[in-house]
């Protein structure tokens, strides 16, 4: 309790009639690292706004810890919403002034050399995403909140971006909350992983457990009906069931062969499994 | 140069397999007694993990007796004496508990490994 | 953010001022506009601002919506209060920056040519500004917040203007459309000074509280989706302000209608109160007071018997019956006879100035009527033709008239002009027109007709003049000090009353008789202070005596007659000369107006009358 830096109590917000996010209640605490995934249209980068201000909420409130003010908020929006017009120096001049940050020269990343007169709205999008990153690294973010950036960067600008968010992670004790689709190199990153879907946090465990409690297993004749199926692969070739939550008693029964999953497959299989319902009803 | 991965498909939490990898190097001599450790914000960066888990890492093999860690300096290799060979012997025999299930799942008996092993070896 | 908005908006505003500049040379150059630059520059200027201001306010998000960048604004460490505080902040700074401009210009230039006083002009964009900063967090689309906004206050600020006259109203005043659709202060005369300020207030700053109100209540839920509450919230702060705003408005024009100024009143000789309101008139009276629903002006009315005379807002000429309030247009006015508001009234006749009713148009011409039955009979129209009072074609001064006769069984009228000294002129039926005084001028009110003599007030003498034989006044007596006597009030009494034997007036620092037969003057009273002491004439034998004496602030009433001076009343607390205070004679009675009250007394021994 006393660890929390980000409480969440009750959170609505309504698009039109439709609630984004739905009376959400969560705490986040000093240091964690946390990835949100979901299907699109979940509400994911709605709750990442409440959280960064730029969203009032409906309903409910976002309670900041421990200290935790914007100032050290480093919010990166998948708008990347900056002033177009300036150059990178003017940008960087504002955003220091700003947030208060006292070290004159902005941190850069290896072999990224972006020149300061260049105009924000000619950079690419990934050398856009970095400087944007760089500017809420100077702030010493004791949060970081970073909605769906990478997977439109290329390879070698996602590992510069991993890399400095794991420095921050291990010198500003930064907690960083991700919403991610794509886990080839991210995987071993968070702690916890929750999965929002319609407003809601239908899932919200930590990796190890979660990395135990999902299994899946090839169908082969007669499946046990006490085993909860969280999702079937949609393939002809390879009839493949999800089990969530896995017992450890049901390994070998039936002659079924229960084999690890992957964090990525996980989500997938949660995802997908949110879909199937969505569409059975 | 430290030889350090990550299987992300390996059952193995990611902070064992950095156990055993820093085990290796201490065992086979290439991380010899004295010897700094990668800082963990290094190590994390380079494997893309967090950095929580390669703290876990340096801090259980500081209590099995592998490593010293100084606050605010890092993480040094002090191995004491005995830990090493017992370290050793219980490693190989892992190895050997793997290698034999999986030499007898092709069907061969004790007498064909032992065969195997010698004409191997002798080669080496 | 304050800095930088700062610095955007006056980079801004450079270019703007600089566009002012040359616009002006450009419309000169195209000959659009002949006049000289600075004359052109100001009306350019002057309107600049008022398209500056509405700028000012729909840009309040524009460069964060220009380059997307809202979001972004939006999580700065700032509450909303604080961005909102710094972005209009700015821009108000600016703005107030180009007020102290607009003052300086109105300094250097602005009488020369003929600029709206900044505060004026203020009034009309500052709420602009206000109005469009309100809007620019509901609307997104550029244009469209500007039309909206110029919408909003093109329509609150006459709506606001009609509420007033409702309030007005609700007191019981009538306001006849036509009346409404002009603006009503014409003439400092028709409306007290403190209503034409706080009509100003009402109408310009009272619609800025409803849009102020609903911002600063609605902003902290203000983000970056089009949000419900967000809307909802402004919509009904909004409508919560613009109740209580019409509410305030109503009962702030109810009280300043309430108070009119002392000159309002007037006290007939039968002493009933008349109260001239800016849409009605009021006759109080015991039992119900009696309402006439026009609006009459309480300059220069003349009384006779139960008739008041006066003028209503066309200028046309409207008796009032006191006894049963009936009212009835005796001269219908046009628009060249609006600077024209006197009328004399002597024996059936009733007589003014018209600049309409004799060809060609605005020629200047006297309008004799019959009193009793003016419809019956057609005026007597007589031209005045004479330099005096007409130069090429326009009025050059201001006449009234203070003296009529018969001669040879010719009648002729005195007139005398406001403003420019000249000499007095006789205009005889048949239209010649002749210098009393040839080659003299006088100020105004300071010749006399009496007993078919003329009275001459200088400064250090009194002249007499007797007619000629062959026409013409001659100088007849001429006593060496000051002798004067202003009349209850110099314009409206009669012209030609029945012969007295003797006149009252003050002398040097005594109170003198002048016989009329004799021509010889004789002092029947010292004066305590010769400065601030007045005699009042109500011819043809009633004078008064008015001073006002330094020690205490008291002033004293006292009648003169052949018994010499009677002390009538002392009004304690009525220092006359400092702002508030004014004794005002009148037909049947003095109104001694104080700031906090108004208070009356009849004739003839100035009891307090109760109204």
């Amino acid at each position: 309790m006393s660890d929390n830096i980000l409480e969440i109590r009750n959170l609505t917000v309504r698009f039109r009639k439709r609630a984004a996010v739905d009376a959400v209640t969560v705490a986040f605490r000093r240091g964690e690292a946390v990835v949100i995934a979901g299907p699109n249209g979940a509400g994911k980068s709605t709750f990442l706004r409440c959280l960064a201000g730029a969203i009032v909420p409906d309903r409910g409130r976002v309670l900041y810890r421990q200290g935790l003010s914007r100032k050290n908020i480093g919010f990166l929006s998948d708008r990347l919403s900056l002033y177009e017009g300036w150059t990178l120096e003017e940008a960087w001049m504002f955003h220091r002034r700003e947030f208060g940050i006292a070290e004159p020269a902005r941190p850069t990343f290896q072999g990224i050399d972006l020149a300061p007169r260049r105009r924000i709205k000619n950079l690419s999008v990934g050398e856009r995403t970095l400087f944007h990153l760089s500017l809420l690294m100077a702030q010493k973010p004791a949060v970081l909140l970073i909605d769906e950036v990478l997977h439109a960067l290329d390879p070698y600008l996602r590992e510069r971006f991993l890399e400095a968010v794991i420095e921050a992670m291990d010198e500003f004790q930064t907690a960083v909350i991700m919403v991610n689709h794509v886990f080839q190199e991210t995987a071993q990153l968070p702690e916890r992983v929750m999965i929002m879907d319609r407003g809601r946090f239908g899932l919200d465990e930590s990796r190890e457990d979660l990395e135990r409690k999902v299994k899946k297993a090839a169908v082969a004749g007669e499946w046990p009906a006490e085993i909860p199926v969280l999702f079937e692969t949609l393939s002809d070739l390879r009839k493949e069931r999800y089990v969530y939550p896995f017992r450890e008693e049901w390994a070998g029964k039936s002659g079924l062969d229960f084999k690890d999953v992957a964090l990525g497959e996980i989500v997938k299989a949660f995802i997908g499994g949110a879909y199937v319902q969505k569409r059975a009803r | 140069m430290i030889r350090i991965s990550v299987d992300l498909n390996s059952p193995l939490p990611a902070y064992q397999q950095i156990i055993q990898s820093l085990k290796i190097e201490i065992l086979s001599g290439r991380l010899k007694n004295g010897d700094r450790l990668p800082p963990i914000r290094e190590l994390a960066k380079l494997l893309k993990l967090n950095p929580n888990t390669v703290a876990k890492a340096y801090y259980t093999l500081e209590n099995e007796g592998f490593v010293e860690g100084r606050p605010g300096s890092g993480n040094w290799v002090n191995v004491r004496a005995p830990g090493l060979n017992g370290l050793r012997r219980s490693m190989l025999d892992g190895e050997t508990r793997a290698y034999l299930d999986r030499a007898f799942s092709l069907g061969a008996n004790l007498d064909d490994v032992r065969n195997s092993v010698q004409r191997i070896a002798a080669h080496e | 953010m304050f800095k930088k908005e700062l610095a955007d908006v006056s980079k801004q505003t450079l270019f703007f001022l600089a566009a002012v500049l040359a616009l002006p040379a450009a419309l000169i150059l195209l000959k659009v506009s002949p006049e000289p630059y600075l004359a052109v520059l100001m009306p350019v200027f002057q309107g600049g601002l008022l398209f500056w201001s509405l700028f000012l306010g729909a840009s309040l998000f524009g460069r964060e919506r220009r380059e997307r960048a809202t979001e972004y604004a939006l999580t700065l460490p700032y509450s909303r209060a604080g961005l909102l505080g710094r972005l209009v902040g700015a821009r108000a700074a600016v703005l107030a920056a180009l007020w102290i401009l607009s003052w300086i210009v109105y300094a250097g230039w602005g009488s020369s040519y003929s600029a709206f006083p900044p505060l004026a002009l203020a009034l009309f964009y500052f709420p602009l500004f206000i109005i469009s900063v309100s809007l620019a967090p509901l609307i997104e689309n550029f244009i469209a917040l500007c039309l909206v906004s110029l919408a909003a206050w093109y329509v609150t600020i006459p709506a606001s203007y009609i509420l007033t006259l409702a309030a007005v109203r609700l007191k019981g005043l009538y306001i006849p459309w036509e009346v409404a659709k002009r603006i009503p202060l014409r003439g400092p005369d028709t409306v007290p000074a403190d209503f034409a300020t706080a009509f100003a207030v009402i109408a310009f700053i009272l619609p800025i509280i409803p849009f102020a109100a609903a911002l600063l209540l609605s902003f902290r839920k203000f983000d970056i989706r089009p949000s419900r509450a967000f809307v909802k919230r402004y919509l009904t702060a909004f409508a919560v302000f613009l109740v209580g705003a019409v509410g305030l408005g109503f009962v702030a024009a109810s009280a300043m209608a309430r108070t009119s100024a002392y000159q309002s009143f007037y006290i007939t000789s039968g002493q009933k109160v008349v109260e001239f309101q800016p849409y009605r008139v009021k006759i109080h009276q015991a039992g119900e007071d009696i309402i006439i629903k026009d609006s009459l002006s309480w300059w220069r009315i003349q009384e006779v018997g139960p008739y008041l005379y006066a003028r209503d807002d066309d200028a046309n000429l409207i008796r009032l019956n006191t006894a049963d309030g009936t009212a009835k247009m005796v001269f219908k006015a046009q628009k060249e006879d609006r600077s024209l508001w006197q009328q004399w009234a002597y024996r059936d006749k009733i007589a003014l100035f018209s600049r309409s009713a004799s060809a060609p148009l605005s020629l200047l011409s006297l309008v004799i009527m019959d009193r009793e039955a003016p419809e019956r009979q057609k005026p007597q129209i007589i031209p005045c033709r004479h330099p005096f009072l007409e130069t090429e074609g326009r009025l050059a001064a201001n006449p009234y008239l203070f003296g009529t006769d018969v001669r040879e069984g010719q009648a002729f009228w005195l007139i005398g002009f406001f403003g420019r000294q000249k000499g007095p002129l006789r205009l005889w039926e048949d239209g010649r027109v002749e210098e009393l005084f040839p080659g003299e001028s006088c100020p105004v009110h300071t010749v006399w007709f009496v007993n078919g003599l003329l009275l001459r007030f200088d400064k250090d003498s009194l002249k007499i003049y007797r007619e000629n034989g062959d026409g013409g006044y001659r100088l007849v007596k001429s006593h060496p000090e000051s002798f004067s006597f202003s009349s209850w009030d110099f314009l409206s009494r009669e012209l030609d009353p029945r012969p007295v034997r003797a006149v009252y007036g003050k002398h040097g620092d005594r109170v003198a008789r002048l016989d009329l037969e004799t021509l010889e003057l004789k002092d029947v009273a010292q004066l305590r202070t010769a400065v601030g002491a007045q005699v009042i004439a109500y011819f043809p034998d009633r004078f008064y005596l008015v001073e006002t004496g330094e020690e205490g602030g008291s002033t004293r009433v006292s009648a003169i007659g052949e018994r010499g001076v009677t002390l009538l009343r002392e009004f304690e607390n009525a220092p006359l000369g400092k702002w508030g205070y004014a004794l005002d004679f009148q037909g049947g009675g003095v109104i001694l107006g104080r700031p906090e009250k108004i208070e009356m007394y009849a004739f003839p021994d100035l009891k307090e009358l109760r109204y």
